[in-house]
Protein backbone atom coordinates (compact mmCIF):
# COMPACT_ATOMS: atom_id res chain seq x y z
CA UNK A 1 0.00 0.00 0.00
CA UNK A 2 1.22 3.45 -0.82
CA UNK A 3 1.56 6.16 1.76
CA UNK A 4 -0.61 9.03 0.80
CA UNK A 5 0.87 12.49 0.57
CA UNK A 6 0.28 14.69 3.59
CA UNK A 7 -1.42 17.30 1.43
CA UNK A 8 -4.39 14.99 1.07
CA UNK A 9 -6.31 15.60 4.24
CA UNK A 10 -9.10 13.12 3.78
CA UNK A 11 -8.48 9.59 2.67
CA UNK A 12 -11.90 9.26 1.19
CA UNK A 13 -12.66 7.70 -2.16
CA UNK A 14 -15.94 8.15 -3.96
CA UNK A 15 -16.82 5.11 -6.06
CA UNK A 16 -19.22 5.74 -8.92
CA UNK A 17 -20.44 2.53 -10.56
CA UNK A 18 -21.66 3.34 -14.07
CA UNK A 19 -23.44 1.11 -16.54
CA UNK A 20 -24.80 2.92 -19.60
CA UNK A 21 -24.92 6.27 -17.83
CA UNK A 22 -23.85 8.56 -20.66
CA UNK A 23 -26.57 11.13 -19.90
CA UNK A 24 -25.71 11.68 -16.29
CA UNK A 25 -22.13 10.56 -15.67
CA UNK A 26 -20.51 13.92 -16.47
CA UNK A 27 -22.73 15.95 -14.18
CA UNK A 28 -22.37 13.38 -11.38
CA UNK A 29 -18.57 13.40 -11.63
CA UNK A 30 -18.51 17.19 -11.89
CA UNK A 31 -20.39 17.49 -8.60
CA UNK A 32 -18.04 15.06 -6.85
CA UNK A 33 -15.00 16.85 -8.26
CA UNK A 34 -16.25 20.25 -7.14
CA UNK A 35 -16.51 18.89 -3.59
CA UNK A 36 -12.83 17.96 -3.83
CA UNK A 37 -13.05 14.23 -3.25
CA UNK A 38 -10.92 11.54 -4.84
CA UNK A 39 -13.19 9.48 -7.00
CA UNK A 40 -13.18 6.59 -9.40
CA UNK A 41 -15.80 5.79 -11.99
CA UNK A 42 -16.20 2.04 -12.42
CA UNK A 43 -17.32 1.51 -15.99
CA UNK A 44 -19.17 -1.79 -15.86
CA UNK A 45 -18.84 -2.76 -19.52
CA UNK A 46 -21.18 -0.02 -20.72
CA UNK A 47 -22.34 -0.36 -24.31
CA UNK A 48 -22.99 3.36 -24.74
CA UNK A 49 -20.54 6.26 -24.74
CA UNK A 50 -19.86 6.28 -20.99
CA UNK A 51 -16.25 5.18 -21.38
CA UNK A 52 -15.50 7.56 -24.26
CA UNK A 53 -16.99 10.50 -22.35
CA UNK A 54 -14.87 9.63 -19.31
CA UNK A 55 -11.67 9.37 -21.32
CA UNK A 56 -12.31 12.60 -23.21
CA UNK A 57 -13.03 14.54 -20.06
CA UNK A 58 -10.02 13.18 -18.20
CA UNK A 59 -12.13 11.35 -15.65
CA UNK A 60 -10.45 8.73 -13.47
CA UNK A 61 -12.13 5.58 -14.74
CA UNK A 62 -11.66 1.92 -13.85
CA UNK A 63 -12.71 0.07 -16.96
CA UNK A 64 -14.02 -3.45 -16.39
CA UNK A 65 -13.44 -5.56 -19.51
CA UNK A 66 -16.99 -6.91 -19.39
CA UNK A 67 -20.26 -6.33 -17.62
CA UNK A 68 -20.15 -7.80 -14.12
CA UNK A 69 -23.38 -6.41 -12.71
CA UNK A 70 -23.65 -3.80 -9.98
CA UNK A 71 -22.16 -6.06 -7.30
CA UNK A 72 -19.05 -6.81 -9.33
CA UNK A 73 -18.61 -3.13 -10.19
CA UNK A 74 -18.97 -1.93 -6.60
CA UNK A 75 -16.62 -4.66 -5.41
CA UNK A 76 -14.08 -3.49 -7.98
CA UNK A 77 -14.39 -0.06 -6.35
CA UNK A 78 -13.74 -1.57 -2.92
CA UNK A 79 -10.70 -3.37 -4.32
CA UNK A 80 -9.47 -0.09 -5.78
CA UNK A 81 -9.89 1.59 -2.38
CA UNK A 82 -8.05 -1.25 -0.68
CA UNK A 83 -5.23 -1.26 -3.23
CA UNK A 84 -4.59 2.47 -2.96
CA UNK A 85 -4.94 2.60 0.80
CA UNK A 86 -8.10 4.63 1.30
CA UNK A 87 -9.70 4.62 4.75
CA UNK A 88 -13.23 5.19 3.59
CA UNK A 89 -14.97 4.54 0.32
CA UNK A 90 -18.35 5.89 -0.59
CA UNK A 91 -20.61 4.48 -3.23
CA UNK A 92 -22.48 7.11 -5.22
CA UNK A 93 -24.60 5.94 -8.12
CA UNK A 94 -23.78 7.35 -11.53
CA UNK A 95 -27.38 8.22 -12.37
CA UNK A 96 -27.53 11.39 -10.29
CA UNK A 97 -29.89 10.09 -7.59
CA UNK A 98 -27.43 10.71 -4.80
CA UNK A 99 -26.62 14.21 -3.62
CA UNK A 100 -22.90 14.61 -2.86
CA UNK A 101 -23.68 17.18 -0.17
CA UNK A 102 -24.55 14.27 2.14
CA UNK A 103 -21.11 12.70 1.76
CA UNK A 104 -19.69 14.52 4.82
CA UNK A 105 -22.53 13.07 6.95
CA UNK A 106 -21.63 9.56 5.83
CA UNK A 107 -17.91 10.17 6.37
CA UNK A 108 -18.60 11.48 9.87
CA UNK A 109 -20.56 8.34 10.77
CA UNK A 110 -17.65 6.15 9.69
CA UNK A 111 -15.12 8.35 11.49
CA UNK A 112 -17.29 8.03 14.60
CA UNK A 113 -16.81 4.28 14.51
CA UNK A 114 -19.37 2.87 12.11
CA UNK A 115 -17.99 0.31 9.67
CA UNK A 116 -20.83 0.74 7.22
CA UNK A 117 -22.83 3.96 6.99
CA UNK A 118 -26.03 3.95 4.95
CA UNK A 119 -27.75 7.00 3.54
CA UNK A 120 -31.40 6.33 4.31
CA UNK A 121 -34.40 7.90 2.62
CA UNK A 122 -36.74 6.80 5.38
CA UNK A 123 -34.94 7.56 8.61
CA UNK A 124 -36.71 10.87 8.89
CA UNK A 125 -39.89 11.99 7.23
CA UNK A 126 -38.70 13.99 4.22
CA UNK A 127 -40.29 15.32 1.11
CA UNK A 128 -37.57 13.98 -1.19
CA UNK A 129 -37.87 11.15 -3.69
CA UNK A 130 -38.98 8.06 -1.80
CA UNK A 131 -39.57 5.62 -4.62
CA UNK A 132 -42.89 4.18 -5.72
CA UNK A 133 -45.44 2.56 -3.41
CA UNK A 134 -44.64 -1.02 -4.46
CA UNK A 135 -40.94 -0.48 -3.95
CA UNK A 136 -41.58 0.93 -0.51
CA UNK A 137 -43.52 -2.23 0.32
CA UNK A 138 -40.52 -4.28 -0.81
CA UNK A 139 -38.13 -2.13 1.19
CA UNK A 140 -40.31 -2.46 4.31
CA UNK A 141 -40.29 -6.22 3.87
CA UNK A 142 -36.49 -6.39 3.60
CA UNK A 143 -36.17 -4.07 6.56
CA UNK A 144 -38.44 -6.41 8.51
CA UNK A 145 -36.37 -9.45 7.49
CA UNK A 146 -33.14 -7.80 8.57
CA UNK A 147 -34.69 -6.89 11.89
CA UNK A 148 -36.03 -10.42 12.33
CA UNK A 149 -32.73 -12.11 11.61
CA UNK A 150 -30.22 -9.61 12.97
CA UNK A 151 -32.22 -7.58 15.47
CA UNK A 152 -31.01 -4.31 13.92
CA UNK A 153 -33.22 -1.61 12.53
CA UNK A 154 -32.18 -0.70 9.00
CA UNK A 155 -34.75 1.62 7.47
CA UNK A 156 -33.39 1.68 3.91
CA UNK A 157 -31.62 -1.62 3.15
CA UNK A 158 -31.67 -1.09 -0.63
CA UNK A 159 -29.92 2.27 -0.51
CA UNK A 160 -26.89 2.39 -2.79
CA UNK A 161 -25.60 5.54 -1.10
CA UNK A 162 -23.20 4.07 1.43
CA UNK A 163 -19.84 4.61 3.06
CA UNK A 164 -17.52 1.82 4.14
CA UNK A 165 -14.71 1.91 6.66
CA UNK A 166 -11.64 -0.29 6.39
CA UNK A 167 -13.21 -3.33 8.00
CA UNK A 168 -16.17 -3.20 5.65
CA UNK A 169 -13.87 -2.61 2.65
CA UNK A 170 -11.83 -5.69 3.57
CA UNK A 171 -14.97 -7.77 4.07
CA UNK A 172 -16.52 -6.66 0.78
CA UNK A 173 -13.27 -7.17 -1.16
CA UNK A 174 -13.31 -10.71 0.10
CA UNK A 175 -16.92 -11.42 -0.76
CA UNK A 176 -19.71 -9.32 -2.21
CA UNK A 177 -22.99 -10.43 -3.77
CA UNK A 178 -23.14 -10.16 -7.56
CA UNK A 179 -26.63 -8.79 -8.13
CA UNK A 180 -28.85 -6.64 -5.89
CA UNK A 181 -26.04 -6.64 -3.34
CA UNK A 182 -27.07 -3.99 -0.83
CA UNK A 183 -29.46 -5.74 1.61
CA UNK A 184 -27.50 -8.97 1.51
CA UNK A 185 -24.20 -7.25 2.20
CA UNK A 186 -25.76 -5.51 5.22
CA UNK A 187 -26.71 -8.91 6.60
CA UNK A 188 -23.15 -10.14 5.99
CA UNK A 189 -21.67 -7.08 7.68
CA UNK A 190 -23.88 -7.40 10.76
CA UNK A 191 -23.18 -11.11 10.95
CA UNK A 192 -19.44 -10.43 11.00
CA UNK A 193 -19.95 -8.04 13.89
CA UNK A 194 -19.48 -4.84 11.91
CA UNK A 195 -21.35 -1.80 13.08
CA UNK A 196 -23.94 -0.57 10.60
CA UNK A 197 -25.49 2.87 11.02
CA UNK A 198 -27.77 5.10 9.03
CA UNK A 199 -28.01 8.78 8.37
CA UNK A 200 -30.89 10.59 6.73
CA UNK A 201 -30.49 11.68 3.11
CA UNK A 202 -32.67 13.08 0.37
CA UNK A 203 -32.59 11.33 -3.00
CA UNK A 204 -33.65 12.67 -6.34
CA UNK A 205 -35.29 10.82 -9.16
CA UNK A 206 -32.80 9.38 -11.58
CA UNK A 207 -31.68 11.81 -14.29
CA UNK A 208 -31.03 9.27 -17.03
CA UNK A 209 -30.56 5.58 -17.67
CA UNK A 210 -32.84 2.77 -16.61
CA UNK A 211 -33.31 1.33 -13.15
CA UNK A 212 -32.05 -2.20 -12.75
CA UNK A 213 -35.28 -3.13 -10.97
CA UNK A 214 -38.64 -3.51 -12.72
CA UNK A 215 -41.07 -6.08 -14.08
CA UNK A 216 -40.36 -9.76 -13.60
CA UNK A 217 -36.93 -9.02 -12.21
CA UNK A 218 -38.69 -7.43 -9.23
CA UNK A 219 -40.06 -10.85 -8.28
CA UNK A 220 -36.61 -12.34 -8.71
CA UNK A 221 -35.15 -9.48 -6.69
CA UNK A 222 -37.50 -10.01 -3.74
CA UNK A 223 -37.04 -13.79 -3.65
CA UNK A 224 -33.31 -13.67 -4.15
CA UNK A 225 -32.64 -10.99 -1.56
CA UNK A 226 -35.00 -12.48 1.04
CA UNK A 227 -33.33 -15.85 0.65
CA UNK A 228 -29.87 -14.29 0.72
CA UNK A 229 -30.55 -12.48 4.00
CA UNK A 230 -31.88 -15.66 5.55
CA UNK A 231 -28.93 -17.73 4.32
CA UNK A 232 -26.43 -15.13 5.52
CA UNK A 233 -27.90 -15.12 9.02
CA UNK A 234 -28.46 -18.86 9.14
CA UNK A 235 -24.85 -19.63 8.25
CA UNK A 236 -23.68 -17.15 10.88
CA UNK A 237 -25.58 -19.01 13.55
CA UNK A 238 -23.93 -22.22 12.47
CA UNK A 239 -20.58 -20.50 12.17
CA UNK A 240 -20.42 -19.00 15.64
CA UNK B 1 -36.91 -57.88 -20.30
CA UNK B 2 -36.36 -59.38 -23.71
CA UNK B 3 -32.83 -60.16 -24.81
CA UNK B 4 -33.11 -57.78 -27.78
CA UNK B 5 -34.08 -54.90 -25.51
CA UNK B 6 -31.24 -55.69 -23.13
CA UNK B 7 -28.71 -55.77 -25.91
CA UNK B 8 -30.06 -52.49 -27.31
CA UNK B 9 -29.81 -50.78 -23.92
CA UNK B 10 -26.31 -52.17 -23.41
CA UNK B 11 -25.20 -50.81 -26.80
CA UNK B 12 -26.67 -47.37 -26.04
CA UNK B 13 -24.80 -47.09 -22.76
CA UNK B 14 -21.54 -48.48 -24.13
CA UNK B 15 -21.67 -45.93 -26.96
CA UNK B 16 -22.46 -43.20 -24.45
CA UNK B 17 -19.58 -44.30 -22.24
CA UNK B 18 -17.22 -44.27 -25.22
CA UNK B 19 -18.39 -40.76 -26.13
CA UNK B 20 -17.69 -39.53 -22.61
CA UNK B 21 -14.24 -41.13 -22.57
CA UNK B 22 -13.43 -39.73 -26.01
CA UNK B 23 -14.40 -36.24 -24.89
CA UNK B 24 -12.07 -36.65 -21.92
CA UNK B 25 -9.20 -37.89 -24.06
CA UNK B 26 -9.65 -34.95 -26.45
CA UNK B 27 -9.56 -32.51 -23.52
CA UNK B 28 -13.08 -31.36 -24.30
CA UNK B 29 -14.38 -32.63 -20.98
CA UNK B 30 -12.46 -32.51 -17.73
CA UNK B 31 -12.13 -35.88 -16.04
CA UNK B 32 -13.46 -34.21 -12.91
CA UNK B 33 -16.82 -33.50 -14.54
CA UNK B 34 -16.94 -36.82 -16.39
CA UNK B 35 -16.88 -38.93 -13.24
CA UNK B 36 -20.59 -38.61 -12.51
CA UNK B 37 -21.46 -39.39 -16.13
CA UNK B 38 -19.23 -42.46 -16.05
CA UNK B 39 -20.85 -43.53 -12.81
CA UNK B 40 -24.26 -43.14 -14.44
CA UNK B 41 -23.20 -45.33 -17.37
CA UNK B 42 -21.71 -48.01 -15.17
CA UNK B 43 -24.79 -48.16 -12.95
CA UNK B 44 -27.09 -48.41 -15.94
CA UNK B 45 -24.96 -51.08 -17.59
CA UNK B 46 -24.85 -53.08 -14.37
CA UNK B 47 -28.64 -52.90 -14.08
CA UNK B 48 -28.98 -53.96 -17.70
CA UNK B 49 -26.57 -56.91 -17.51
CA UNK B 50 -27.71 -58.08 -14.08
CA UNK B 51 -31.39 -57.15 -13.73
CA UNK B 52 -31.49 -59.31 -10.60
CA UNK B 53 -29.84 -56.40 -8.80
CA UNK B 54 -32.77 -54.16 -9.68
CA UNK B 55 -35.39 -56.73 -8.76
CA UNK B 56 -33.66 -57.45 -5.47
CA UNK B 57 -33.16 -53.78 -4.57
CA UNK B 58 -36.69 -52.72 -5.46
CA UNK B 59 -37.98 -55.62 -3.35
CA UNK B 60 -35.82 -54.63 -0.38
CA UNK B 61 -36.93 -50.99 -0.50
CA UNK B 62 -40.55 -51.88 -1.21
CA UNK B 63 -41.00 -50.39 -4.70
CA UNK B 64 -44.18 -51.50 -6.44
CA UNK B 65 -42.33 -51.98 -9.69
CA UNK B 66 -38.62 -52.33 -10.51
CA UNK B 67 -38.97 -49.62 -13.15
CA UNK B 68 -39.91 -47.12 -10.42
CA UNK B 69 -36.70 -47.97 -8.67
CA UNK B 70 -34.74 -47.34 -11.86
CA UNK B 71 -36.48 -44.00 -12.36
CA UNK B 72 -35.69 -42.90 -8.83
CA UNK B 73 -32.04 -43.83 -9.10
CA UNK B 74 -31.60 -42.21 -12.50
CA UNK B 75 -33.36 -39.01 -11.41
CA UNK B 76 -31.17 -38.86 -8.32
CA UNK B 77 -28.04 -39.27 -10.41
CA UNK B 78 -29.16 -36.62 -12.92
CA UNK B 79 -29.94 -34.25 -10.04
CA UNK B 80 -26.44 -34.80 -8.68
CA UNK B 81 -24.97 -34.09 -12.10
CA UNK B 82 -26.98 -30.88 -12.62
CA UNK B 83 -26.15 -29.64 -9.14
CA UNK B 84 -22.47 -30.27 -9.72
CA UNK B 85 -22.77 -28.31 -12.98
CA UNK B 86 -24.38 -25.37 -11.16
CA UNK B 87 -21.55 -25.44 -8.66
CA UNK B 88 -19.05 -25.43 -11.51
CA UNK B 89 -20.81 -22.50 -13.21
CA UNK B 90 -20.88 -20.53 -9.95
CA UNK B 91 -17.20 -21.11 -9.43
CA UNK B 92 -16.49 -19.95 -12.96
CA UNK B 93 -18.65 -16.85 -12.49
CA UNK B 94 -16.72 -15.83 -9.39
CA UNK B 95 -13.36 -16.59 -10.99
CA UNK B 96 -14.36 -14.64 -14.08
CA UNK B 97 -15.48 -11.66 -11.99
CA UNK B 98 -12.24 -11.65 -10.02
CA UNK B 99 -10.22 -11.81 -13.22
CA UNK B 100 -12.13 -8.91 -14.79
CA UNK B 101 -11.58 -6.81 -11.66
CA UNK B 102 -7.91 -7.72 -11.56
CA UNK B 103 -7.44 -6.78 -15.21
CA UNK B 104 -9.11 -3.40 -14.65
CA UNK B 105 -6.96 -2.68 -11.59
CA UNK B 106 -3.75 -3.70 -13.37
CA UNK B 107 -4.68 -1.50 -16.31
CA UNK B 108 -5.14 1.35 -13.87
CA UNK B 109 -1.71 0.65 -12.34
CA UNK B 110 -0.17 0.68 -15.80
CA UNK B 111 -1.91 3.94 -16.64
CA UNK B 112 -0.49 5.55 -13.51
CA UNK B 113 3.03 4.31 -14.15
CA UNK B 114 2.91 5.54 -17.75
CA UNK B 115 1.69 8.97 -16.73
CA UNK B 116 4.42 9.20 -14.08
CA UNK B 117 1.77 9.31 -11.39
CA UNK B 118 2.88 6.06 -9.78
CA UNK B 119 3.65 7.39 -6.33
CA UNK B 120 1.01 10.04 -5.78
CA UNK B 121 -2.66 9.34 -5.96
CA UNK B 122 -4.87 11.66 -7.91
CA UNK B 123 -5.62 14.24 -5.26
CA UNK B 124 -7.60 17.03 -6.82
Amino acid sequence: MQDRPATCRSRVLVVIPAYNEQESILSTVEKIRSCGYDYVVVNDGSRDDTLRLCRENDINVLDLPQNLGIGGAVQAGHKYAQRYGYDIDIQVDGDGQHDPSYIPDLVRLVEDGADLAIGSRFLEKTDGFQSTFMRRVGITWLSFLLRLFTGRRITDPTSGFRACGRRAIDLFCDSYPIDYPEPESIAHAIRRGLSVRETSVLMRERQGGVSSIGGLSTVYFMIKVSLAIWVACWSSRKGR
Amino acid sequence: MSVVLRVLVAIIFVVFLICVLKLVSRDKLLLKYSLLWILLCVVCLACDLFPEIVYWASGVFGFLSPSNFIFLVSIALLLAISLSLSVAVSRLTIANKNLAQRIALLEKDLERVESGDGETTSCS
